[in-house]
């Protein structure tokens, strides 16, 4: 940097004409450090920055709105090469190129290029506010008007307007050409009476009886909220309420012991002793038919001892549900498995060798003959049980009806002859 | 034999229940009011019972002109008093209480006589006793039979 701009740099601050950006810092470091200063100048990527050690004049500042656009020169203070925020903060939104001439007669170089995302503020002469009362409305001009480039604050715009609305703001350049628009949402303020009163289009009118309709379904619905939780708060109170007295009644107590006792009566009228509770479906149907199935079980059990064929075949002339019941119930012992497996046994024998059959059916028959006796006996015995259980079932009684001229008396006794009602004038 | 209805199906279960000693021995020791409180548990049965039970009262009380009735037992019978005014109606009720039991034992058969044998009741009576018919059921077990005939009463009430 050549002595004579150092001095212009100086004398310009001195004279009050630097921008804010200068600090006492910037001068000590221009001053103290001049040597590294000059070799960093020399490379675009170290250029010293708010140093303050530039004529403004050798600082050419370009602006565009956007890319292609032609650019133009911004007036500016700086003395030295700003910062991207400092240009946003002076300039606004926009792509801007920072040229420095070195020396007089030179072409400036290139230093900084900034691309700051936004509207471009710079070249706005003025802002124009257009108002639509409801959404889908006509868009009402207004006369309200704001200079550029700094565009208004929201509460100068509603106190310009007089109310808010769907504000539409258009910045205009010094040939009157929008360079942009932005809506802005001031519908939470009442719009201005002058305005609604010229909002007269189909969509508007529509718009606002459908909002007020809506309106209406709304309140609707948010009072009928209010009234059922009105309705469950009262609900829930009382149920607290009687949840409350329930407890604190000593009848709940009593309840309690009656429940418990009742149960251990009906679990203890199983013979005196303590049991499974028994239910009244097992005691009156199922019961009677296991009694019954154990009886022919044991029947069919001493007939396979004697005779096995004879056995399977017995079981399987009874009927489905008997057959199947007594098929589970003999399974248990494995008999099923024993008879199946005496008849493979005996049936291959019976096909391969003959005479082994032969012998075999003549040493049965030895057999049976030898045993015939027994057998007979036990199949009587079998069938004896059998009897005694289907008599054990039967607690045949004798009644004896005695009648007299004030009544009748029927007697009940033990069996020991006939079932009829034996019929007795009393004299 | 009296000649009676033929047995329907579910009396037809009833018997084969009644029929079982294991049934028998239940409710030779079984406390009757607890087995009927146990019955009427199964939804409907106590619906049904009841239905049945208020019927069968009314159409009697109708029938045989009952003005009132009380029940107590004592330590070996247990006593049903109908107050019937006229002695007519007194002995239809008796001639009736005859049919009903002669007909209850051929519908029921072993059952009847299981029921019988296992509440050890040797002999039940009715009478014309003057200004009112006399129930009389003798058992040891009348307690049993009260406890009974108080929860049929609350069903009925």
């Amino acid at each position: 940097m050549s002595v004579l701009n150092r001095l212009k740099s100086w004398y310009a601050k001195t004279l009050g004409k630097s921008k804010s950006g200068g600090t006492d810092e910037d001068e000590v470091l221009v001053i103290g450090d001049e040597e590294e200063t000059e070799s960093e100048e020399e490379e675009e990527s170290e250029v010293p920055i708010r140093t303050g050690h530039y004529d403004s004049e050798q600082i050419i500042l370009t602006f565009r709105a956007k890319p292609g656009e032609e650019a133009i020169n911004v007036d500016h203070d700086f003395t030295y090469i700003p910062t991207q925020d400092e240009i946003a903060e002076e300039f606004g939104p926009g792509i801007y190129n920072i040229f420095v001439r070195e020396e007089e007669g030179k072409r400036p170089k290139l230093k900084k290029r900034y691309k700051i995302e936004g509207h471009p503020i710079l070249p706005v002469v003025k802002y124009e506010v257009k108002v639509r009362i409801h959404e889908g409305g006509d868009l009402l001009d207004t006369n309200v008007e704001f200079p550029g480039p700094r565009p208004p604050e929201k509460e100068e715009i509603i106190n310009a307007l007089g109310g808010g609305g769907l504000i539409k703001l258009n910045a205009r350049d010094k040939d009157n050409r929008i360079l942009w628009s932005e809506w802005y949402d001031f519908r939470d303020i009442e719009p201005p009476k002058s305005l609604v009163a010229r909002d007269n289009s189909i969509k508007s009118k529509i718009e606002q009886e459908v909002e007020a309709k809506k309106k209406k379904v709304e309140d609707e619905i948010l009072k009928r909220i209010t009234e059922r939780e009105d309705e469950k708060k009262s609900k829930f109170d009382e149920t607290v309420d009687r949840l409350i007295e329930t407890i604190e009644d000593t009848k709940l107590e009593r309840l309690q012991e009656a429940i418990e006792a009742f149960g251990e009566k009906l679990n203890s009228s199983f013979s005196g002793k303590k049991q499974e509770p028994v239910g009244l479906s097992d005691l009156a149907f199922k019961e009677p038919y296991r009694i019954k199935l154990e009886a022919q079980k044991a029947i069919i059990q001493n007939l396979a001892k004697k005779d096995p064929e004879e056995a399977l075949r017995a079981i399987e002339r009874m009927p489905d549900g008997i057959s199947i019941g007594l098929q589970l119930g003999l399974a248990a012992t494995g008999l099923i498995e024993a008879l199946t497996d005496y008849l493979k046994e005996v049936g291959p024998k019976e096909r391969k060798k003959g005479t082994e059959r032969e012998k075999g059916v003549e040493k049965r028959k030895a057999r049976k003959e030898r045993e015939g006796k027994k057998e007979k006996s036990v199949k009587e015995e079998a069938e004896t049980q059998a009897e005694k259980t289907v008599e054990q079932e039967e607690p045949k009684i004798n009644v004896e009806e005695v009648g007299d001229e004030s009544g009748i008396e029927f007697i009940f006794s033990p069996r020991g002859g006939g079932d009829e009602i034996e019929e007795v004038e009393r004299e | 034999m009296n000649k009676a209805k033929k047995p329907k199906g579910w009396e037809k279960f009833l018997m084969a229940a009644l029929t079982s000693n294991k049934f028998a021995e239940y409710i030779s020791t079984a406390n009757l009011a607890d087995l009927l409180k146990t019955a009427l548990q199964v939804p409907g049965v106590k619906k049904k019972m009841t239905e049945t039970l208020t019927q069968l009262g009314g159409d009697l009380k109708e029938r045989y002109e009952i003005v009132d009735y009380s029940a107590y037992a004592d330590e070996n019978k247990y006593v049903i008093v109908l107050n019937i005014k006229s002695n007519e109606m007194r002995d239809d009720f008796v001639a009736h209480f005859q049919r009903f039991i002669k007909d209850l034992r051929g519908r029921f058969e072993l059952g009847f006589d299981t029921f019988i044998k296992s509440y050890q009741i040797s002999s039940i009576s009715c009478k014309n006793d003057g200004h009112v018919v006399k129930i009389e059921v003798h058992t040891p077990r009348s307690a049993d039979i009260e406890s009974v005939a108080s929860e049929i009463q609350g069903l009925v009430r």
